[in-house]
């Protein structure tokens, strides 16, 4: 049996009838057999099949789950308590909305200002004019010029973007925002000054980036792995050294927490799903808390998760005229 | 942007099954068309897989810090098929396999037993697939890619070329020996036997 046959087996989609008489003769032959292990091998191995239906995933994941608590039995319960107890790991999934840009409201102004509206529950990811690229989070805005002028490049960002700057020494890049302002002239770097939310952050990956307060007159430089933190409540700022994957998670779908604030994570879960989230109890908005959230999953099944996990009680009210309520006991 | 291995497998350990997830959705597709490579029957590669995790999840507190997941994944995917294919050919509930399945099942459970998934990676088995598509000649990988990735038939492929069927098995098989050439870490254990 030669090296063709063999290959012919493996590779060859042969017709039923040559396949057997194939195999048959592979049978008592102890060399043959060897090569066509190596060759099969290296053909599976050579596959570049990395992808199913995401429906096909998500029954199996479900099977896997149902698979789990059936070894498991009640014990999974009795673990979500003891880590509620001790503050707690949580744990959330969200569907990925995968960067929708038709849906997205793109407005041209007059004096060739484009702005783009990011809905919540999408993200957004766009090029600049001058090839920056910007990926916007759920429930923010950016407006830009269609041209940049030679020795400026300002745009105007309302709520969480994470941007990779073209690096142009000449041209300084700036944000603009009431509460954050930056000024840099290339580099990666996550920025979220939310017009609802006292906090606002920049975190920088690469390069060097200048963050001024517009109310403050205060200016701070930023190394690799830096937050700047400014809350607008009580006029602090804070510089600290962070894992910078922390902010810029959510461009694929999903966020790392690590000891921050349950309200925090609620108003990601806001955006994330056009809902308004109603907490009864305002102590547990300041528990902290970590986990990783994914966005691959209904509202209710969250909020599922999160009662057998977490031990919170809800209630989820949907209206046919307007955002769904989800209450918080 | 990847979270580390230690990162993962810190989280699994104090039970963030939102990483669990996460790795789920990343490695479940390629798990698959791994094993139904071997296995030739759907609903049973997708079994095996899920077993897979459901073992993952299981065993997670019994990980070490630096344990490769990927070759974790692999090898206990491999663990599986190669017991799958054991029982199916003493079991009687398997009947529905045709005796050819069965025998084709077990040349590859042979195959199986030869790959070493102790280091393997999906990221190095890519970039091992990268490099060596762009090592072959351009018709040499057209014609390779037609039939790996596109599962066409020799026939399709030598209609489509204009070139005889002879000339599709040859060039399928010298892309194949350098696939097996570059592959070589994880297919060691039958080197001493290969004439080729």
């Amino acid at each position: 049996m030669d090296i063709l046959e063999i290959i012919k087996l493996i590779s060859g989609r042969t017709s039923q009838q040559e396949k057997e008489e194939l195999l048959d003769q592979l049978s008592d032959n102890e060399e043959a057999l060897a090569q066509y292990a190596r060759l099969k091998n290296a053909w599976e191995l050579s596959s570049r099949d990395s992808s199913l239906p995401k429906l096909v995933v998500q029954d199996n994941l479900k099977s896997v789950n149902k698979k789990i608590k059936r070894k498991e039995g009640p014990t999974i319960i009795s673990i979500g308590r003891t880590f509620w107890r001790y503050a707690a790991v949580l744990i959330v999934a969200l569907i990925m909305g995968i960067f929708i840009e038709k849906q997205l409201n793109v407005f041209v102004h007059k004096n060739h200002l484009s702005v783009v509206e990011v809905p919540m529950g999408q993200t957004a990811k766009i090029t600049l004019p001058d090839s920056t690229l910007v990926w916007l989070n759920s429930g923010s805005s950016i407006s830009y010029p269609s041209t940049f002028t030679m020795d400026e490049r300002t745009v105007k960002i309302l709520g969480e973007a994470f941007l990779e700057v073209k690096k142009n020494q000449d041209s300084p890049f700036k944000i603009e925002n009431p509460k954050l302002n930056i000024k840099v002239t290339g580099t990666q770097f996550n920025f979220k000054a939310y017009p609802d939310e006292d906090i606002a952050t920049a975190a920088l990956v690469e390069g060097s980036i200048e963050a001024s307060i517009p109310t403050l007159k205060h200016t701070s430089k930023l190394e690799p792995g830096q937050l700047i933190t400014f809350n607008s409540k009580n006029k602090k700022i804070s510089l600290s050294k962070v894992d910078t994957k922390l902010y810029t998670s959510w461009r694929d779908g999903y966020i790392v927490l690590k000891d921050k604030p349950f309200g925090e994570f609620l108003k990601q879960i806001e955006r994330w799903y056009n809902v308004d989230i109603i907490l009864e109890n305002q102590d547990i908005a300041n528990q902290l808390y970590g986990g990783t959230i994914l966005r691959n999953k209904p509202l209710d099944q969250v909020f599922e998760i999160l009662q057998v996990m977490a031990g919170i009680e809800y209630e989820i009210k949907n209206y046919p005229d307007k955002k769904s309520t989800v209450i918080i006991k | 942007m990847q979270l580390s291995n230690q990162e993962l497998i810190y989280r699994l350990k104090e039970g963030d099954r939102g990483v669990f997830e996460l790795i789920f959705n990343s490695y479940f597709a390629r798990l698959y068309h791994f094993a139904y490579g071997y296995i030739t029957d759907k609903e049973s590669a997708e079994n095996i897989v899920q077993d897979t995790f459901v073992d993952f999840w299981i065993q997670r507190t019994k990980l070490k810090n630096d344990t490769n997941l990927n070759a974790w994944l692999y090898s206990v995917t491999k663990n599986k098929c190669v017991k799958f294919i054991e029982r199916i050919k003493v079991e009687e509930k398997f009947k529905s396999f045709t005796k050819s399945q069965i025998k084709e099942m077990s040349f590859n459970q042979y195959a199986l037993q030869q790959l070493d998934t102790s280091t393997m990676s999906f990221q190095e088995i890519e970039r091992i697939i990268t490099s060596t598509l762009e090592e072959l000649p351009p018709q040499c990988r057209k014609i390779f890619e037609m039939s790996r990735f596109e599962n066409k038939k020799y026939k399709e492929i030598a209609e489509e070329l204009e070139i005889s069927t002879k000339t599709v098995e040859t060039q399928i098989t010298k892309a194949l020996k350098i696939f097996r050439k570059n592959l070589k870490d994880y297919l060691h254990l039958v080197s001493y036997l290969f004439i080729s």
